[in-house]
């Protein structure tokens, strides 16, 4: 194709197939529905081969694509869904090979669903970079751009606070939207 | 602060077992495939799309959201020298995150400028200069300022930051000062250096730079009741309300156990210092017992 540097796209292509399914996963994670996830996914891709000379080198270009997926989830139903069918095929073979997660099964379990749902969406969102992406304060603040020692706080808080949750005894409450709990209902 | 992470873990081991995604199960051949011609129809496109307006509110939205992960990263790499004013504002939820105002780069050549012209409305004690500095540097780090020491050499992150969050920074910052210095005067046995203090510590709760973000600081907000502090500010209220009777020793003690989120800790560049020299010793110890060696600090002179 013209206009594209063969090193440029070999690096691209590197870096989709480095990091794809980490994000295919922080995406699912977040999504209502598979075609959600498969559609955040390819937009983010897009716009990091659309913006290929704002991609940052080494690690922090997959922190910089979680954050890109992470403002295409915040725009949430209001972004218009793409239908390309190779975002249908994606969705579909997602449905296949990862089926809606089931019900807790043991009563710690459902208490932290609980837990985790009374939580802010801001501290929320933190404890799960931390612990389903495995990301330090420090990548944290790269992907939700804010300084490192306020992740540092939010996590202390959220820490502190599921930790009292699950030790307290507290009425229930419905986990709230907008995690994959509640994925393709 | 460590201690408390310990004893969370538990937690969130339980939580990663929890997590509603396998990632093993993402590496099915179906999906692989499936991602292979995502990724083979994105770059048959041409890369480096030109910017119309006609394309719609929502390319723009899009544009204007990797714009703002992409300035920092580009002027970080040196490949950009833009001001600090981006003119971009959040989007509420990004507000939620990130505070108020508009966007900074905190790595644009006028950043530092910038940032102490938003901070110019709240007042610092007498000997705590310092203090202003050290938000810049450990808030806000620009290219090639280390957030501490052991970190790797890569510059911090290539975020930026809202005016209201660095307003904020310098309100919790100088706070703790007139805290610091609230307490000295009264050892020292100042009055009028002691009754400042606390007039400025009263008043604090209401200045532009905390109502912005939290109008309404309350240290036990029903609506965030997992916080230990409440409200974003909510930590402030007991400290002011100790100053306000002349409780020295209940200040102590909310100072030594790092109450509100160890905000005044970090803002202490005397401590930190000591906290960073001390390295993995004191990253061992108990919250208990750091509030010690805190309450040693202070009974020092913060020496």
């Amino acid at each position: 194709m013209k206009g594209v540097d063969p090193d440029e796209r070999a690096g691209f292509e590197q870096l989709f197939r480095e990091t794809r399914t980490d994000l295919l996963a922080y995406v699912l994670r977040r999504s209502q529905s598979t075609e959600d996830a498969a559609d955040v996914l390819a937009e983010t891709y897009l716009i990091a081969w659309q913006k290929l000379d704002a991609i940052p080198s080494g690690e922090r270009a997959r922190l910089w694509l979680f954050g890109v997926a992470r403002n295409l989830l915040l725009k949430g139903a209001s972004r218009h869904r793409s239908r390309h069918a190779l975002v249908e095929r994606l969705a579909g073979e997602l449905r296949r090979a990862h089926p809606p997660p089931a019900p807790a099964e043991d009563e710690r379990s459902s208490a932290l669903h609980v837990a985790l749902g009374a939580l802010p969406e801001r501290d929320r969102e933190i404890l799960m970079l931390t612990a389903w992406e495995g990301l330090t304060p420090k990548q944290i603040a790269v992907v939700v751009g804010i300084p490192v020692n306020l992740v540092r706080v939010r996590l202390h808080r959220a820490r502190t606070r599921l930790k009292r949750d699950l030790t307290v005894p507290r009425p229930s409450i419905a986990p709230r939207a907008g995690y994959a709990a509640k994925r393709d209902r | 602060m460590k201690r408390d992470s310990r004893e969370a873990s538990g937690s969130l081991e339980l939580w990663e077992a929890c997590d509603p995604v396998a990632p093993s199960a993402l590496l099915s051949e179906g999906i692989e495939r499936a991602l292979e011609e995502i990724g083979a129809a994105i770059t048959s496109r041409p890369p480096r799309a030109t910017r119309h307006r006609s394309r719609g509110v929502r390319r723009r939205v899009l544009v204007v959201a990797a714009t703002m992960l992409a300035l920092g990263a580009g002027v970080a790499a040196g490949a950009v020298v833009l001001g600090a004013h981006t003119g971009l504002f959040p989007t509420e939820a990004e507000q939620e995150m990130g505070g108020p105002g508009e966007a900074l780069n905190p790595a644009a050549p006028d950043f530092r400028a910038v940032a102490l012209q938003i901070a110019s409305d709240i007042p610092y004690p007498r000997g705590y200069a310092s203090w202003r500095e050290w938000v810049l540097k450990t808030q806000v780090p620009t290219s090639g300022v280390k957030t501490s020491p052991g970190d790797s050499d890569s510059p911090f992150p290539a975020g930026l930051v809202s005016t209201g969050a660095l307003h904020g920074w310098f309100a919790a910052s100088a706070y703790c000062a007139w805290l610091q210095s609230w307490r000295q005067t009264s050892i020292a046995g100042d009055a009028n250096a002691t009754a400042q203090a606390a007039q400025t510590i009263a008043q604090a709760p209401g200045w532009k730079a905390v109502t912005d973000e939290d109008p309404h600081p309350d240290p036990s907000a029903a609506n965030d009741p997992g916080a230990e502090t409440g409200t974003l500010f909510g930590w402030m209220l007991p400290y002011r309300d100790a100053v306000l009777i002349g409780d020295r020793a209940r200040v102590e003690h909310l100072l030594a156990t790092g109450y509100g989120g160890g905000q005044c800790w970090l803002s202490d560049p005397l401590w930190m210092a000591q906290v960073r020299a001390h390295g993995d010793d004191w990253g061992r110890l108990s919250q208990k017992k750091l509030a010690q060696k805190y309450e040693q600090f202070l009974a020092n002179g913060r020496s």
